[in-house]
């Protein structure tokens, strides 16, 4: 996906949003760390623009509800969480830009109800790339993109990264740390490498590959 | 417009793609005097990101489910001992407290058979308070769990001082180039010597300020780079950002360390007046318990410039910041420090 493919589909998302949802008003769109929380602002911008109501944004970092703390070799950064609004009786929408195996919204589910009692929890996701290994699904998908257990899917937001991209990519061997688990629990640490069929890109070079679309 | 309300400063260390570990893999906290500034800006960094914990409706993250540690208090705190059960029981963590008092040390177990027996019982991290310096590197040295230093001796008292940072920190923007006053009995206190590691490991200039009987010879050395000793109280806070005020203790007047509590306060005590020596910025800070009249007068204690009561609201922070890490880093354990 490109940058205004991911456009497209935010905008698409946003409208999907609030026809499920009849009262906007009480809605609070809330981001997972670190990714899902530039979703979440460009969410509530876009509702803004053609509903007139302002929908506000939360963050959640789940690091410290990962089910992996005890196992993986290294701490991770614990990011920020702001959530500035009473969340009991509202509709939260949970925003993350990949849905995988599930656990990290596992972990945001049971962070969200330490901050009280929403009415109901919706998932909004920018790529569900499969393999759940648990009983979650969202509730707006941008894009589903099968893959197999050894790519990688990165999505790069210009808030964060220098570009505006989703990349397929594949899991480079020497680079896992994690000494459990396919790739130690919920977050992939492998670099990825971009696969020949990543040719959607429009350019070249992040810091972390080298050359277009070549195989390494 | 995200509603935020956050840290400061963490910009420069948002880790590139894929990478997402932070510099601190060390297993027990024994003192700032080992740590690098990289180091000590990831716990401070962390804090801040915690801080937020001790306002949320349920004040508890399961970061630490599961883990048992346990306090060993030799020497008598209030402060400090709470605010690390809170920041255990914060982290989910099951906690065990000790104190000397009534206790089988009264009966005369030796530290080490003390310590021999709690480990018999697995705990993962021992949080101790000891009178004797350097009391917790004998103790890292033996025990599988880690060890965090609430207070050795003479020795440090790192907590302190991270918090002492951290409050630093939030009033004024990073702690590179600015300068920091410690008044009072430096001879005697842990507190000043984990804050003139600290300080002067994160870049600030550090002066000493009190009565000759208690300035140790050779402090002038002690950090990196070393430190500036001022005997004239005024003199020592014309540039300050910072003064902290450490406790003058009782005891310390009866070994004719100085001539009577009236004197120390009317020559080193902080009032008003002496503040207007200072730049109008400069926050005034003491690690408690305060003698209200000896150290610092009533009016400082109470006023504006004072932020002791958000030291010890980031006490809490930094400590659970301090637990978090080292129970994460203790996978990479080699030898002690």
């Amino acid at each position: 996906m490109d940058a205004l493919q991911i456009h497209r589909t935010i905008m698409r998302i946003a409208h999907e949003i609030v026809e499920r949802n009849k009262d906007v008003e009480s809605l609070i769109l809330v981001g997972i760390q670190k990714r899902g929380v530039p979703l979440a602002e460009r969410l509530s911008h876009a509702i803004g623009e053609f509903e007139g109501v302002r929908v506000p944004v939360g963050a959640i970092d789940i690091t410290l509800y990962r089910d992996d703390l005890q196992m993986i070799s290294q701490v991770p950064i614990v990011g920020e969480t702001a959530i500035n609004s009473d969340i009991t009786g509202r509709i939260i929408i949970l925003v993350d830009d990949v849905l995988f195996t599930g656990r990290t919204v596992r972990a945001a589910l049971d962070e969200l109800i330490d901050f009280g009692r929403p009415s109901a929890i919706q998932l909004a996701v920018l790529v569900d790339r499969g393999h759940r290994e648990f009983p979650i699904r969202a509730d707006f998908v941008g894009k589903n993109v099968p893959t197999s257990p050894t790519e990688t899917v990165e999505v790069l937001l210009s808030e964060i990264d220098s570009e505006e991209l989703v990349v397929l990519g594949e899991v480079v061997e020497e680079d896992i740390e994690a000494p459990t688990g396919k790739r130690g629990g919920s977050m992939p640490v492998a670099k990825a490498k971009p696969k020949k069929k990543a040719a959607k890109r429009a350019g070249c070079g992040t810091k972390a590959k080298k050359g277009c679309g070549k195989k390494r | 417009m995200l509603a935020t309300r956050g840290p400061r400063g963490r910009g420069a260390r948002v880790s590139g793609r894929g990478k997402f570990t932070v510099p601190f893999n060390r297993k027990h906290l024994l003192g700032l005097e080992e740590l690098t500034a990289d180091e000590i800006t990831t716990i401070l960094d962390t804090a801040d990101t915690f801080k937020e914990i001790s306002e949320r409706p349920i004040k508890k993250v399961p970061a630490l489910r599961g883990k048992t540690i346990a306090n060993l208090f030799y020497e008598p705190s209030t402060r400090t001992r709470i605010s690390f059960e809170l920041a255990e029981k914060r982290l989910s963590a099951d906690t065990v407290s000790f104190s000397k008092a009534g206790s089988s040390v009264a009966k005369g177990e030796s530290l080490r058979d003390t310590v021999e027996n709690i480990r018999a019982m697995k705990v993962d991290m021992v949080v101790m308070r000891h009178g004797s310096s350097g009391a917790h590197r004998f103790l890292a040295n033996f025990l599988d769990a880690s060890v965090i230093n609430a207070g050795d001796g003479q020795h440090e008292h790192p907590t302190q001082g991270l918090l002492d940072m951290m409050t630093m920190r939030q009033h004024l923007g990073s702690l590179a180039g600015k300068h920091v006053t410690i008044i009072g009995d430096v001879m005697h206190s842990r507190v000043a010597r984990s804050n003139i590691w600290g300080l002067t490991k994160m870049g600030a200039a550090v002066t000493v300020c009190g009565p000759s009987t208690m300035m140790p010879a050779e402090i002038g050395r002690l950090g990196e780079g070393g430190v500036t000793v001022e005997y004239d109280i005024r003199a020592a806070i014309a540039a300050a950002d910072a003064i902290n005020i450490l406790r003058i203790q009782l005891e310390r007047q009866k070994a004719r360390l100085f001539p009577s509590m009236r004197e120390y306060f009317e020559v080193f005590g902080v009032t008003p007046e002496v503040l207007e020596a200072a730049p109008k910025h400069c926050i005034v800070m003491h690690p408690g318990p305060m003698n209200r009249g000896v150290e610092i007068s009533q009016e400082v204690a109470d006023g504006g410039r004072a932020v002791i009561l958000e030291q010890v609201t980031n006490g809490v922070a930094v400590r659970m910041a301090v637990l978090f890490l080292v129970a994460g880093g203790s996978f990479d354990a080699g030898t002690p420090e």
